[in-house]
């Protein structure tokens, strides 16, 4: 292994703040006290008018349709508002399948937005939608992925449907088909005395999250202002202005309000992140009324919202031998990623070759346009959760064929710390302690005393059966990737504000930037510290908030504001204690002198020598071929009634390769959260329904679209993390939010089959539906 | 198929938010920033006249409100665009989340489904009553403290259904707070954080601990 990476932060023995179990979340009192101002709640007065225009869609009824006419003329002529797709600059095509924000000749999902109305009212708005007529000539349309591969098939675009394009930000334009090869995959399996071959698939979701996402927009002096719900502030502002040619300072994005609330966001875990044909449309509806828009969706429109959680099918096949190796690795997956998407199974894919060592392995993925949703889009990971539903369930699989216990065989193939790096590219992990973190957490679940082997439950008690199981986790998340910028002020008065394109998607960020901000300045409480996320008037752009990646890039750009800080503050100090600038350190709420700790200053009489505010700004860039991934491992144990069907979670444990935890509190929580929220939602509950005749969207409410509840809630849920100091940051820290879901499906699933004699799910969710075909595939066998 | 779901609720609430905005659009002057939409403005004015609106009185957080309201008017429109008091969350509008729950007279209602007309003369209680009402208070600090909240939205309807249990039943069990509580959805998957900040303030309010 080659040389460790350099220390870029602050790393100490002891922090005041990081990683400090006593800190609480900073704005949780303004949010249940009705303080602070989510976008979906802004009234006129928030933003200094006096009503709005507020705006809705009327949407397509068929998931494939030319449209013949569409007719305005009864809406305008009862005095709303209308934007058509002829209202928009033609020039302008967006997304990975380029097209226009509003379709001009052709709808290719159900409830694909047509006619933008608005008026002064949200009923009113419901009326003006009535009034819209739009004729169609619907078209043949296809769901599934494989059928939209025929030759036969309904074209969706003309060049056929397997979707092309697709960026990703790290390694620059995805080809349609990605393949990944090496080793020799046919010696593999010639060498392995076991073969499992399988098709394991998941389902389309939709986030759900509590606030839809919301959008205000107006014009004022020729400069176009959003309040924005969203995750990518500073890149959709930049869309924005490319799409009107306007200059992008004459766009302004703001997440937050201002003042004591800060920036709020009802949670968003990918649904409020990239699509720009709302931004788009809710801009030129205010350009054309000459008011401030609200396009606040209602439930209906926010499931129907273009952007979901898209489907992989995976068709597997892996070898092994009976001493537990494995031998070979192949998988074709097909991604659907609904009309408009891009190419998507770069994550999925990744996952496979990096969380184990085989050395023969082929793998592909087949990304396909149908007409089941607008946009293929991340939901807390873009991807990983449906590859590792895939993979660790074959995997499982594999293991019970060669008859080797599930935790042996992963333990075996799993990477390991000599091996951290990307076996196609060579880049090398930032930091690695995903087989700490799997040893850590199988000791504290007592994996030893609980499995009992392959289709044996770990407890039976009358119709209650118990049944274990373990997933792997290793995705690429946390990266430092570019751009990574921020700056943090400081007032005479010793108060201190940290600017951060990043946001706070509900997770905790706030309060990690918070902490490290303080951390960094020697503070050791919060009260002084604000942090002001997401508005472009003010921040410069640090990325998107997504991928877990922002707590590592906030924390790179505070150690290396803290830095500039230093260079202009530390002279003036110096003078006044008659040292040198270099003699100087933060600490303790003090600015003291490294050689003799009594002699210095508190912070507010450092802050007071200063005669206006200072602001130090942070940029930092990564080194080359350095890659980010996470690891861990999850472990379930189930408690299954085979007379209801219902399944309970008994105990959970988490283990993660974390980095240095920065909120205590907060990544608890998320650990729980993930698991309760998204983890056994997709694993039991979610999933998007459509009539396969009419096309129709049969659950676009909270009510057909199961979510769990408290009810739900297991009885025992714990972590081990596995801290240590990853180089590439500014405290140790990597990052969280995506890995807590990540895992949690095939965790569940394999505890499931092992409650009940072995059978398999493969696919999600599992219903009880499900539970009850296994029960009687157990019965036909007599097993049961 | 939207038509077919929706149309007697549609009936039932058509113009509750027309109204509410138009109340306080009357109160303003003409804004200049709006003048390009006269036939809008006209609109308007002509159903103002359609239907007749009501003068109630709630005592909301302890405070008097008069509020214009129409027949079809939600609790939760008026609360949230009449009165301002954003706390109060709509996260579904069809009374599937219990995002929209605040008290009325002590009793946990969904105030999306309620009619404004039916708060005449009781008393309500929200989020923002936190100075207001002790046991809510007694949530919020524990809310803090067990970090039951993360993106917050579905949070003051958890944390009203919450204060109902604990007026109601002072020492529940986790299975009575679980039952309580299992109308008010939460996607961050807060639920076990929010069972141990109930337990903190009941403790808490029985007088067993600070």
């Amino acid at each position: 292994m080659s040389e460790p990476l350099p220390v870029v932060g602050i790393k100490k023995d002891r922090y005041a703040l990081v990683g400090n179990k006593s800190v609480i979340r900073v704005d949780t009192m303004d949010k249940i006290t009705g303080k602070a101002v989510y976008t979906y709640d802004i009234n006129p007065s928030h933003v200094g008018e006096s009503r709005f225009v507020y705006m809705g869609y009327v949407r397509s009824p068929y998931p494939h349709a030319v449209i013949k006419n569409i007719d305005t003329s009864r809406a305008e002529a009862r005095g709303y508002a209308v934007v058509t797709a002829k209202d928009l600059p033609r020039y302008a095509l967006i997304g990975a399948r380029p097209h226009t924000p509003l379709p001009l000749d052709r709808v290719r999902y159900i409830g694909e937005p047509v006619v933008a109305v608005g008026a002064l009212s949200p009923n009113e708005v419901e009326d003006a939608v009535e009034l819209v007529k739009v004729e169609y000539e619907p078209l043949p349309f296809v769901f599934d992925p494989e059928e939209a591969l025929k030759p036969d098939a309904p074209k969706i675009w003309p060049d056929g449907n397997v979707a092309g394009g697709g960026f990703n930000p790290e390694t620059g334009p995805v080809p349609p088909t990605i393949t990944i090869r090496y080793g020799d995959i046919e010696a593999g399996f010639r060498e392995a005395d076991e073969i499992v071959e399988t098709v394991i698939e998941t389902q389309a979701e939709q986030h759900y999250e509590m606030e839809p996402r919301a959008l205000v927009a107006y014009w004022r002096a020729g400069k176009l202002y959003f309040r924005y719900s969203g995750q990518f502030a500073h890149s959709a502002q930049t869309a924005v202005a490319n799409y009107f040619r306007i200059p992008v300072s004459d766009v302004v994005f703001s997440t937050s309000l201002g003042g004591e609330s800060g920036h709020v966001l009802g949670m968003a875990l990918g649904n409020k992140s990239a699509p720009i044909e709302d931004l788009i449309v809710v801009a030129t509806m205010a350009r054309k009324t000459g008011a401030a828009v609200k396009y606040g969706p209602t439930r209906f429109d926010n499931a129907l919202a273009p952007h979901q959680r898209f489907p992989i099918r995976g068709y597997v096949k892996f070898g092994g031998k009976r001493d537990g190796t494995f031998t070979a690795m192949q998988a074709r997956l097909v991604v659907n990623v609904g009309a408009y998407g891009g190419s998507q199974g770069s994550d999925a894919v990744s996952d496979f070759y990096h969380a184990y060592t085989v050395p023969n392995v082929f793998l592909e993925a087949v990304s396909v346009n149908t007409n089941i949703f607008g946009f293929s889009g991340p939901m807390r990971d873009v991807g990983e959760s449906q590859g590792h539903f895939i993979l660790e369930v074959a995997i499982d699989m594999l293991a019970e064929k060669l008859g080797v216990d599930p935790v042996e065989f992963r333990l075996k193939n799993m990477r390991t710390k000599d091996k951290a790096v990307d076996p196609v590219t060579g880049n090398r992990y930032t930091g690695f302690g995903m087989p700490e973190a799997f040893i850590g957490a199988l000791e504290k679940f007592r994996w030893k005393q609980r499995w009992k082997g392959w289709g044996v439950p770990s407890a039976v008690n009358g119709t209650k059966r118990r049944g274990v199981g373990v997933s792997l986790l290793n995705a690429a998340k946390g990266a430092a990737s570019p751009p990574i910028t921020g700056q943090i002020e400081v007032t005479p008065e010793g108060k201190v504000t940290f600017y951060t394109g990043l946001t706070d998607h509900g997770a905790g960020g706030r309060t990690s930037y918070a902490i490290m901000t303080a951390e960094a300045l020697g503070l050791t409480s919060l009260e002084n510290v604000k942090v002001v996320s997401s508005d472009t008037s003010v921040t410069t752009d640090s990325g998107v908030t997504a991928g877990s990646r922002s707590t590592r890039v906030a924390g790179l750009a505070i150690v290396k504001a803290v830095e500039d800080l230093k260079r202009q503050w530390f002279p003036i100090i110096a003078q006044k204690l008659g040292v040198k600038p270099e003699d100087l350190e933060f600490g303790d709420n003090r600015v003291y002198v490294k050689s003799d700790p009594s002699k210095g200053l508190s912070f507010k009489e450092a802050a007071a020598l200063l005669k206006a505010p200072i602001k130090g700004f942070g940029t930092f860039t990564l080194p080359p071929r350095i890659v980010s991934r996470v690891g861990g491992v999850k472990f379930v144990e189930v408690e299954v009634d085979v007379e209801t069907g219902e399944v309970h979670i008994l105990e959970y444990v988490s283990g993660m390769d974390i980095g240095r935890v920065i909120f205590w509190k907060g990544a608890e929580s998320q650990v729980r959260g993930g698991f309760i929220g998204m983890g056994m939602g997709e694993t039991m509950f979610q999933e998007l329904v459509r009539d396969p005749i009419t096309g129709g969207s049969l659950n676009p409410n909270f009510h057909d679209f199961k979510i769990p509840t408290i009810m739900e809630t297991p009885d025992k849920i714990d972590y081990y993390w596995e801290e240590y100091h990853d180089p590439i940051s500014g405290f140790g820290e990597k990052g969280i939010g995506e890995n807590v879901l990540t895992g949690v499906s095939p965790a569940i699933a394999n505890a499931l089959s092992n409650a009940l004699g072995g059978y398999r799910f493969r696919k999600l969710p599992i219903t009880k539906k499900d539970i009850m075909d296994a029960v009687a595939w157990m019965r036909r066998r007599g097993i049961l | 198929m939207r038509k077919g779901a929706s149309v007697s609720r549609r009936d039932f609430i058509k113009l509750s938010a027309t109204m509410s905005t138009l109340v306080s659009v009357a109160a303003v002057a003409r804004p200049s920033n709006v003048a390009a939409q006269p036939n809008v403005l006209q609109k308007e004015a002509g159903l103002q006249d359609a239907f007749g609106a009501r003068m109630i009185k709630m005592r909301v957080n302890g405070k008097e409100y008069n509020a214009m309201v129409y027949p079809r008017d939600t609790l939760v429109n008026v609360l949230r665009e009449q009165l301002g008091l954003i706390g109060t969350k709509r996260p579904c509008n069809r009374g599937e989340c219990g995002g929209c729950t605040v008290l009325v007279n002590n009793m946990p209602i969904l105030s999306c489904t309620y009619l404004a007309i039916r708060a005449d003369g009781k008393e309500i209680l929200t989020v923002e009553g936190r100075n207001y009402d002790n046991v809510l208070k007694t949530l919020q600090d524990a809310w803090v403290e067990a970090d039951a909240s993360q993106c917050g939205y579905c949070q003051p309807g958890q944390l009203m259904s919450a204060t109902a249990l604990l007026k109601r039943n002072p020492n529940p069990s986790v299975d009575e707070i679980k039952l309580a509580m299992s109308g008010n959805l939460c996607r961050c998957g807060t639920y076990m954080n929010i069972i141990e900040a109930i337990q903190i303030a009941a403790k808490r309010l029985r007088g067993g601990g600070s």
